[in-house]
């Protein structure tokens, strides 16, 4: 499993009763986002996520609808051995990131 | 974000049919929630990792059939039999045919390319965009300067003929170069690929633009060899026809 598979993981266990849509998994993970969805394809195609989109009214909400992730249980004890297995990796890449990318990604 | 929508069309054709409408909508949605510079930035990410996700959504696909494998490794090694007969005995054969044969000569690769080509597509989920990407490839990877060729005198764009005689080394160079990465076939053939590739580069390339160099001479000591035994080799690996030995 990777660093950043391992940091996705986190941004969606953190709080497992709360969805995360992409925006907040990026700014949690301090990843970009071309490198979020593949892993969130890989995630869901395994069976660890679900995803759906969120119920709003585009216009009265001045925005496009998000896609919203949950972990799933297989998820859940996924991300539970993962964090065992390298949190330190995980939490040292999260800074070392928001000072190389630009346009501010990590804020 | 008129523009931005047009831009994730546009990305989105790399993806299989099933899959665009979600990323467009959802890769939209992020980059509406994000301002200035930042947008941008990770609108230019998005688009370039697309190949990525396309990868992700990649189906297994079964090797090509037995058949159609035996047939490409014949075709194979019956141009490069027919390429070494006009090269080594010209005596033998009427002015015309050895004319014919050396014009044929970077139409050996054809099969194999167009198999693979088609394969690759059917595995990226198809659909008519994905097939007339392989179409292009097999024929102006695996037939060279003679497609390239005869759009570049029909067209009168010299341009084309030279972009045409970068794709076959440049698309041997890249499929061996995985194949060594990924460990796919023996290493010591996917390095005569590469070999070979580099050999056609710098023939092809050579012809065209500068066709006095010595560069040639040193393509042309390096092509032979290696395709005389990644031609053989390849071919005897298809025509064995063993499922995981039915691509290049």
């Amino acid at each position: 499993m990777t660093l950043q598979v391992r940091l996705v993981l986190q941004a969606l266990a953190e709080d497992p009763g709360r969805e995360r849509y992409g925006l907040e998994i990026v700014d949690w993970t301090g990843l970009m986002p071309g490198t979020i969805y593949p892993i969130l394809a890989r995630l869901e195609q395994a069976g660890w996520l679900s995803s759906e989109w969120e119920t709003v009214d585009e216009s009265a909400a001045g925005r496009p609808r998000r896609r919203y992730y949950r972990l799933t249980p297989d998820g859940l004890t996924a991300a539970a051995a993962a964090a065992t297995t390298a949190p330190r990796a995980a939490t040292r890449l999260r800074p070392s990131l928001g000072r190389i990318l630009p346009g501010e990604a990590w804020s | 974000m008129r523009l931005l929508r047009g831009l994730l069309a546009l990305a989105a054709l790399i993806l299989p049919p099933a899959h665009r409408p979600r990323w467009r909508e959802e890769a939209l949605a992020l980059l509406a929630e994000v301002r200035g510079v930042r947008r941008w930035w990770f609108a230019l990410d998005t688009v370039v990792k697309v190949p990525v996700l396309a990868r992700q959504f990649r189906e297994p696909v079964p090797p090509p059939g037995r058949w159609l494998s035996v047939l490409t490794g014949l075709g194979l090694l019956g141009a490069s039999g027919a390429i070494a007969l006009a090269v080594l005995a010209p005596a033998g054969l009427p002015e015309d045919a050895a004319e014919f044969l050396f014009l044929m000569a970077p139409c050996a690769m054809v099969g194999v390319v167009a198999v693979r080509s088609f394969w690759t597509a059917r595995s990226y989920g198809g659909g008519p965009l994905a097939y007339l990407i392989a179409l292009l490839i097999s024929v102006f990877a695996g037939t060279g300067p003679v497609a390239a060729g005869a759009l570049s005198v029909a067209t009168g764009f010299h341009a084309i003929a030279v972009a045409g005689a970068f794709l076959p080394g440049l698309w041997l160079i890249t499929v061996s170069g995985a194949a060594l990465l990924r460990r796919t076939s023996p290493p010591a053939l996917a390095l005569m690929g590469v070999l070979c590739g580099i050999g056609l580069l710098g023939v092809l390339l050579g012809l065209q633009l500068w066709p006095a160099s010595p560069l040639n001479g040193l393509s042309v000591i390096l092509l032979v060899p290696a395709w005389t035994v990644w031609s053989v080799w390849t071919a005897a690996r298809l025509i064995r026809a063993r499922p995981q030995q039915r691509l290049v």
